[in-house]
């Protein structure tokens, strides 16, 4: 808030404390959710505490309180944050320019499967946060997540009755479902960097094999009936 | 381990299974549990420290349970060509729904809470699901011993691919219990892309 300005001085004397700097409350935001991001997934969010992110930020508590009220106001901005993540990675892929036959179909779904990967690779800890933990803390962050999903299957499946009507995907295909089970296909690469297992050989064969699971099923590509 | 002892701790385990699924992990007691079981908080102690150490066999149970329910007669050897085993896949979902139904809390105790309570319960969780993804490529090694799937079909990925579909699948749970008819549409959409994928035949 500002305080009045003094009055009876023949020059305005300079405000205390620091002048204020452009951008500076959104970077400080930002700083912040970022600390939060970091102690609440090495921590646990049930462990952390506001005073270990101000820590981690190098501010004093306060100053975390000045832009966020309490602890559970951070994480549903950890969590907008982190999906605002995933969500551009898969729409990078995918809607940039709209595939136009399977070929270019399939390469959009391995581009979206690599960076939806290397995203759960920088940061397997994050994920489990905002997709395991978050929704065990209370119901109202288990239906924002759900409500995500739901967001993520819709702009899926508007992205596959495209392929429907120009008939380079199956006519039967029930986009909308179907969509829910293309958001099922991050959970085997999420396993993969949970265990520790994500080598560049692992994660390349299983971009190959799922990006051909989506695409042709398990019977696989050559198979017609 | 003695058969009275065996028994004891499978009662234990079987109660505290119904009271962390129907009234929650962190909101339930030792208090419940032996209420439930109708032994006294000393017997609880001569097998288990506390709610976190039960928690342990709590978990292994469930998802042997989940698996034992899910699988049912439909066994990995079994089926003879690729439509009897997108009939087998269709079946376990259909049987998983089920069990869902049966118990609404199990989705929540098993998928969300446990992994929430520490990292050791994180790496046992990742475990039994990895037993679980060796179930569902035995039934998809078995169609390439057949030859109805392609020799050179990665079955252990494939495998965790099917597997991470049954998971996803009562993701909707969670909201309330999936009825008719969206059920069956569900279902058929998923038995769809996995057996067939989503691209049109030509």
């Amino acid at each position: 808030m500002e305080s009045a300005p003094p009055t009876g001085s023949a020059k305005p004397r300079a405000r205390r404390g620091r002048p204020p700097e452009p951008g500076l409350a959104q970077r400080r935001r930002l700083q912040l959710i970022e600390s939060a991001c970091a102690v609440f997934t090495e921590r646990g969010y049930e462990a952390a505490s506001i005073s270990d992110v101000a820590k981690h930020a190098g501010v004093g508590q306060g100053t975390v309180y000045r832009y966020f009220e309490s602890k559970r106001t951070l994480l549903d901005h950890v969590l907008d944050h982190s999906v605002e993540r995933m969500l551009e990675a898969v729409r990078s892929g995918a809607t940039r320019a709209r595939a136009e036959s399977l070929e270019e179909f399939i390469e959009q779904v391995r581009a979206i499967a690599e960076r939806l990967f290397t995203l759960t690779q920088e940061s397997p800890e994050l994920l489990k946060l905002v997709l395991v933990e978050a929704s065990a803390i209370d119901e109202e962050l288990k239906a924002r997540l759900l409500g995500l999903e739901n967001t993520l299957s819709a702009m899926m499946a508007s992205y596959l009755n495209h392929g429907v009507r120009a008939g380079w995907l199956r006519e039967d295909l029930d986009t909308e479902m179907v969509a829910h089970g293309m958001n099922a296909m991050i959970v085997p690469g999420f396993l993969l960097a949970l265990r520790g297992e994500a080598t560049p050989e692992r994660r390349a064969r299983y971009v190959d094999v799922l990006v051909s699971f989506v695409v042709f099923g398990v019977r696989g590509p050559g198979a017609a009936r | 381990m003695t058969d009275r002892i065996a028994t004891r701790k499978r009662e234990l385990v079987e109660a505290a299974y119904k009271v962390f699924c129907t009234k929650g992990y962190r909101t339930s007691g030792v208090a419940d549990i032996v209420r439930e079981t109708g032994v006294s908080h000393g017997t609880f102690y001569n097998y288990y420290d506390s709610k976190r150490h039960i928690l342990d066999d709590v978990l292994d149970y469930a998802v042997e349970s989940i698996i034992e329910g899910v699988v049912g007669e439909d066994q990995p050897n079994e089926a003879t060509s690729l439509d009897e085993l997108a009939g087998q896949f269709r079946a376990m979902l259909d049987r998983l729904l089920t069990l869902v139904d049966e118990k609404p809390g199990l989705v929540q105790f098993t998928m969300l809470d446990t992994p929430a309570i520490d990292d050791e319960l994180v790496q046992r969780l990742l475990t039994l699901i990895s037993s679980f993804g060796v179930l569902t490529t035995a039934y998809l090694d078995n169609g390439v011993r057949r030859g109805f799937l392609p020799a050179d079909l990665d079955t252990k990925t494939a495998g965790e691919g099917l597997l991470s579909l049954m998971m996803y699948s009562v993701v909707p749970t969670l909201r309330g219990p999936i009825v008719e008819p969206e059920r069956t549409r569900h279902i058929d959409a998923l038995v769809g892309f996995a057996f067939n994928g989503m691209a049109a035949r030509r």
